[in-house]
């Protein structure tokens, strides 16, 4: 076990290498002069060319790239374009929102999906397995934002329970307004990670360790708790992993529409102000945050999963 | 009589539309005993089994009638939470595929210290203790290190070994062995036959083996069973059964083995199929494949009959 988690983080050290070094040449090779976009047409070439040498641009690519891999090497991620702050100490105030909201949706995704999924399982097209399946089915085919708008408007405007914008100062402030986005993200989050484990679920209740397992004289509860549950989370696990990414992409969103702080919102500002440092920075800590997850994923398969241990 | 099932009928489908697959199954097995059913696939001998165990997979396939009297106890009167008490510590089950029948996401410990969790109040030493026995009984080198193992790590013939010694666990007073060495090579199969008999005679368990195979009935049973189309159609000693059977059916079974020596002949084969159960015949239901069958077989359907010498067969003409 060990020796297969060392091996699966070093196997991430050159995936990382390769996502910073394409996110590099990709904002390089993007049409436009930054120093043109921030200065203005109406800029003097002498103007242009300082700006140029201040930012490095000036220089050949490959050693722009050099002094590029070195700077992020020491964590340092250049001064944003727009406020002048440097980009590293903006990452760092805003990651916290992003990941509590982040978290906060897998939370929720996981601990309504899972349990939802195996009841719509155990009871099979029945009446609640019908009701369920419709919710997910709706749930999965509606955007994050647009729910988290309709729960703005339901719990926010019309019953107001739950505060519209921004934050909150301290813990309680904090998880009061983490509410409604959490659940924006996490209820969609929850009708994906139901229908996997229905699913997966009902492959696995045909299989012969479950009748043997019956055989043995198990409770059904025992059954379906133990035997058949290990073996139905294996998918969805994988799913959940792969939906932190998707989860990212939604917290962009989710954070625009209740205003949050955090990289979604840090990163549509960037986006909109050719702030390429800062850019640069968040689709860096994305890239490494989906690396980062995918090995939580991996490490956690081999747990359930004593097949891909003894590999 | 360790195990007496009476007048057992299993049907397919939902009440108003249910064909039954086991008819008036009847057969009792004394204590120590091993029994043998044969016959081909789809001739019920599962369905039998699963019904004992209580397994069958309702709703699709449910009980129509019948008793299943273990030690006078009829099993079909329990609710799922009292059958639950039954399975696993008075009747259990072995299953064909050794491969698919342990839980690949358990350790062997795991899966074989539940039977003693749920059946008995060892506490965990006392249960590791028992495992590591067990292990031992089915001549699994090394069986303190195996409780760790998962059965992806361990051959098919050693998964049955465990799945063996899942079934003893409880010294249950019946076992079912559904096709236990089928899908193990034949070096395999003859130790796994071994093992069972040796277990067997040693525990003095009463051993149900369903298979196919009457190689391993002559080698380990001391009385057959033989089904046809969801019915018993012959009954008696092994030796009788394979030196004079009564049953024109069980003669084509007999005459289907091949037999060293006159390699240059045809394989004899039972002409025909299974039927379909939307399309049983009338009269006695092997009439359509028999080579011996009249205008009364194709009218009306023969009783269980005992004869003289205490064999059971469905027959008009006996052979």
């Amino acid at each position: 076990m060990f020796q297969y988690t060392v091996r699966r983080i070093i196997f991430t050290v050159p995936t990382v290498i390769l996502t910073v070094s394409i996110i590099f040449f990709v904002l390089r090779v993007l049409p436009g002069n930054p120093a043109v976009l921030i200065l203005g047409d109406s800029a003097s070439a002498e103007q242009i060319a300082n700006l140029q040498a201040k930012l490095g641009t000036d220089l050949p690519i490959w050693e722009q790239y050099i002094h590029y891999a070195v700077n992020i090497i020491q964590g340092d991620f250049g001064n944003s374009l727009t406020t002048g702050r440097p980009v590293t100490e903006q990452l760092l105030s805003l990651i916290p929102h992003t990941l509590e909201l982040a978290l906060a949706a897998v939370f929720i995704g996981a601990l309504i999906g899972i349990p939802v999924g195996i009841i719509t399982a155990v009871k099979r097209n029945t009446f609640i397995d019908g009701f369920f399946r419709l919710g997910a089915l709706i749930g999965i085919s509606m955007p994050a934002f647009f729910l988290g708008l309709l729960l703005l408007i339901a719990f926010s405007l019309k019953i107001p329970l739950f505060p519209s914008l921004g934050a909150g100062k301290g813990i309680v402030e904090n998880l009061h307004h983490l509410v409604l986005p959490a659940f924006s993200l996490g209820l969609i989050n929850a009708a994906l990670v139901m229908r996997i484990t229905r699913a997966s679920m009902l492959e696995e209740v045909n299989r012969d360790y479950v009748r043997a397992a019956r055989a043995k004289g198990l409770p059904k509860s025992k059954v379906v708790g133990k035997h058949i549950l290990r073996n139905t989370l294996i998918p969805v696990i994988t799913v959940i992993g792969l939906d932190i990414t998707t989860l990212i992409s939604g917290a962009v969103l989710t954070e625009t529409v209740f205003s949050r702080p955090g990289l979604g919102s840090l990163a549509v500002g960037a986006i909109k102000t050719r702030d390429y440092p800062t850019l640069q920075a968040c689709l860096i800590l994305f890239a490494i945050l989906i690396i980062f997850v995918n090995l939580l994923v991996d490490l956690s398969y081999s747990v359930i999963n004593p097949k891909i241990r003894a590999k | 009589m360790v195990l007496d099932v009476k007048n057992l009928s299993v049907g397919l489908g939902t009440k108003d539309n249910q064909k039954l697959i086991l008819n008036q199954v009847n057969f009792s097995v004394k204590r120590g005993e091993t029994v043998a059913i044969v016959g081909e696939s789809g001739c019920g001998k599962s369905m039998t089994a699963l019904t004992v165990m209580g397994l069958l997979p309702e709703p699709v396939v449910s009980l129509v009638s019948g008793e299943i009297l273990l030690q006078g106890k009829n099993l079909t009167n329990l609710s799922q939470k009292e059958m639950n008490k039954v399975r696993g510590k008075d009747v259990a089950m072995i299953f064909q595929e050794p491969m698919t029948t342990l839980n690949p996401s358990f350790t062997i410990g795991n899966q074989l210290g539940e039977i003693f969790k749920i059946h008995s109040n060892l506490n965990s030493e006392e249960i590791r203790k028992k495992c590591i026995e067990m292990l031992t009984k089915v001549k699994i080198p090394d069986p303190e290190a195996k409780l760790k193992v998962y059965p992806h790590q361990l051959s098919g013939g050693m998964r049955q070994r465990v799945v063996i010694a899942m079934a003893l666990a409880c010294n249950p007073k019946v076992i079912i062995a559904d096709e236990p060495t089928t899908a193990l090579d034949v070096t395999i199969q003859a130790q796994i036959l071994d093992l069972l008999v040796e277990l067997q005679t040693q525990f003095n368990t009463t051993v149900i083996l369903i298979t196919h195979d009457l190689g391993v009935v002559a080698e380990t049973c001391q009385r057959a069973i033989v089904m046809y189309a969801g019915q018993v159609v012959e009954e008696g000693s092994v030796e009788e059964l394979f030196e004079h059977p009564q049953h024109p059916y069980t003669k084509g079974l007999m005459d289907s083995i091949p037999r060293l020596g006159d390699a240059r002949g045809k394989l004899h084969v039972i002409k025909g199929s299974v039927p379909d159960m939307d399309a049983m015949p009338q009269g006695c239901r092997f009439n359509p494949r028999c080579e011996v069958a009249t205008d009364i077989c194709r009218k009306e359907a023969p009783e269980l009959e005992i004869t003289s010498d205490g064999r059971r067969v469905r027959c008009w003409h006996k052979l």
